[in-house]
């Protein structure tokens, strides 16, 4: 019974998904166990083989400082995943909580906050994250707060419009003339209807995220070198290009296949878990 | 549904509009005012404070209005931002109104341009999917928007560089050394067809995708619409069904996909002006930043802020324009 039911969950599922999923995981995996899998340690200079294409030992070539490139790309997935990864979920927390309480409660907590919001997003996304990071200069963790909170405001919007689609209907009422506590009513009858719009929306934020990650590193204020990072590996040796093109496009790669595996992966989800939803664009 | 009511949406929405722009103002001064540092730090650069004097340093601070409580900065700066005056960079140790409208002409002429290509490409790949629905064009062409919107502009950018300054020599592989000023209409017209026109289509680039996509979604439903079908059966011939007829209407949702782009191409402008080392108002903040120079930072900000905020009130009113079944509550 349990096989039969967990078959037809999977015969559901959009290949776009099961494609997205493979390889989204994979690309956890190598993320997690990168200093396992790369090959050099991602910081050794090895000077006998500066700038060298791909070769045997070096199998995506190396950089100006002898660096392995295959072992830098491995090993900087971790930074710019973890970025954008961890800014998303905090950006999803804040922003689906508020969300849904500026719902709930309506009136001018609900007109306050969304003023907020719009001074918020009165700039562009990577102006304003540039501001935020120019004041607490440039770090990893400077970098995962400009870009959370850059999208709390975006995810917010997406979530308190679904969430003002819900808080009006019958059962909310019922429960509340039951006497049901807020907080009960908020994370026990709204927010299990609102999941398959958080993760919808998690996914294509990540995607976002990860190009706003990769640019922000790439105008120098992500983490600093010699971390391995993908957009400062393609910044800083972007003036040797010349000689070796290599160090800048396999990061450069890495990143649009990482961008566009998890666009397939959001997609899948929406068709899975909104197929019948209709669901206003959040940008 | 009168003129009246159209009047009093447009009315509240500029007085919305006015009222975050100042909230935006108030916004950006105190959190760059949050700087460590102030302009004293930079003006004495690497001098320690004993070498200078304490005098001194008070006479600058107030000579800058420093001393003064951060509100009362802010009123000053406030009126003298409404009168015209931007204030004086540190960096350049100059008013900062002139260079920053040079720094904007160099970017709207990466922009400008950048807007057209978005448009055209977008809109034509849009109809040419939606009149193939299902077919193979359409799929490539969804998933090209796919590959577009995941391609960071900085490679497309690098690529540019790579093809056309590096291996081909066509352009230079820094485009500071370019000067616009002292040419005539048009130089500076081939100059931008010869060389500009790599920026503009890298800027350009993440945004047709979403142009297309929503050209192609509103395009479909008009072309089951039963006006198209009547024009067809009256012997319209089909191109200027699709063309004319349809595409008027179909139109509508794309003009404010257009406007909201405005936010992705400054965005863009600001990275492709680092990746061609362009002079435009993108490296200009990017500069002020690593600087510290405050008064150039809350300029800039400032004009980015506004240049964004009224590109979205043109959408909102626009689309209240086009879209007679918006209700302007």
């Amino acid at each position: 019974m349990k096989n039969n039911s967990v078959l037809m969950f999977l015969k559901r599922m959009p290949n776009k998904l099961i494609f997205g999923t493979v390889v989204v995981i994979s690309l956890l995996i190598i993320s997690i166990f990168a200093k396992q899998i790369a090959p050099y340690d991602a910081n050794m200079m090895y000077y006998d083989h500066l700038k060298e294409l791909p070769s045997k030992d070096f199998w995506l070539g190396t950089d100006r400082f002898g660096r392995d490139i295959l072992s830098r790309v491995i090993v900087g997935s971790q930074s710019t995943l973890f970025i954008a990864l961890i800014s998303t979920m905090i950006a999803l927390f804040f922003g689906s909580v508020i969300g849904v309480y500026v719902a709930y409660y309506g009136g001018k907590i609900d007109a306050f906050i969304m003023r907020c919001n719009d001074v918020l997003m009165s700039f562009p996304s990577l102006v304003f994250a540039m501001l935020v990071i120019g004041i607490l200069g440039a770090s990893t963790v400077t970098a995962i707060i400009a870009i959370a909170v850059i999208y709390i405001p975006r995810t917010m919007r997406v979530i308190r419009s679904q969430a003002l689609n819900i808080v009006n209907l019958e059962y909310i009422d019922a429960a509340k003339v039951s006497g049901e506590s807020v907080s009960y009513i908020i994370f026990k009858e709204i927010m299990p209807n609102l999941w398959p719009t958080i993760i919808v929306e998690g996914s294509i934020r990540l995607g976002y995220a990860i190009l706003l990650t990769a640019s922000l590193s790439y105008i120098g204020l992500g983490p600093p070198p010699p971390t391995p990072d993908w957009g400062l590996m393609a910044y800083t040796e972007r003036a040797y290009m010349l000689d070796n093109p290599w160090p800048v496009f396999v990061p450069c790669i890495a990143i649009i296949i990482t961008v566009i595996t998890i666009n397939i992966f959001g997609e899948g989800l929406k068709d899975l878990l909104l197929i019948k939803h209709s669901r206003s664009k959040g940008l | 549904m009168g003129n009246d009511l159209l009047a009093k949406f447009i009315a509240k929405r500029i007085l919305a509009t006015v009222i975050i722009l100042f909230v935006t103002s108030i916004f950006i001064f105190v959190i760059t005012n949050m700087m460590p540092g102030d302009a004293i730090d930079l003006m004495l650069g690497g001098l320690s404070l004993q070498s200078v004097g304490q005098e001194t340093v008070a006479q600058l601070r107030a000579q800058l209005g420093l001393d003064l409580p951060l509100y009362q900065q802010y009123l000053h700066w406030l009126v003298a931002l409404l009168q015209g005056d931007l204030g004086t960079s540190y960096i350049f140790n100059a008013p900062i109104a002139p260079i920053i409208s040079e720094r904007i002409y160099n970017s709207l002429l990466l922009a400008v341009p950048a807007i057209m290509i978005m448009i055209v490409v977008g809109l034509v790949s849009g109809v040419v999917s939606a009149i193939n629905e299902g077919k193979k064009i359409d799929h490539s062409i969804s998933f090209l928007g796919i590959l577009m919107l995941s391609i960071p502009e900085f490679l497309i950018g690098t690529v540019f560089i790579y093809i056309f300054a590096v291996q081909l020599n066509w352009i230079p592989a820094a485009f500071n050394t370019i000067d616009t000023d002292s040419m005539s209409v048009w130089q500076s017209m081939t100059t931008y067809f010869k060389v500009l026109i790599f920026p503009s289509l890298t800027i350009a680039f993440g945004s047709i995708a979403y142009v297309s996509r929503q050209t192609r979604a509103s395009m479909i439903e008009e072309l089951k619409s039963n006006y198209v079908r009547t024009a067809l059966l009256k012997g319209v011939p089909y191109k200027r069904v699709v063309w004319v007829h349809a595409l008027k209407n179909g139109l509508l949702p794309t003009v404010t996909v257009i406007a909201f782009n405005i936010g992705q191409i400054i965005a863009g402008t600001v990275i492709v002006e680092v990746v061609f080392s362009y002079p435009g108002i993108g490296n200009l903040i990017i500069m002020a930043l690593n600087q510290r120079d405050i008064p150039l930072i809350l300029a800039t900000m400032m004009i980015i802020s506004l240049i964004y905020v009224i590109s979205n009130l043109a959408a909102d009113i626009l689309y209240s324009r086009l879209n007679p079944k918006i209700s302007y509550s």
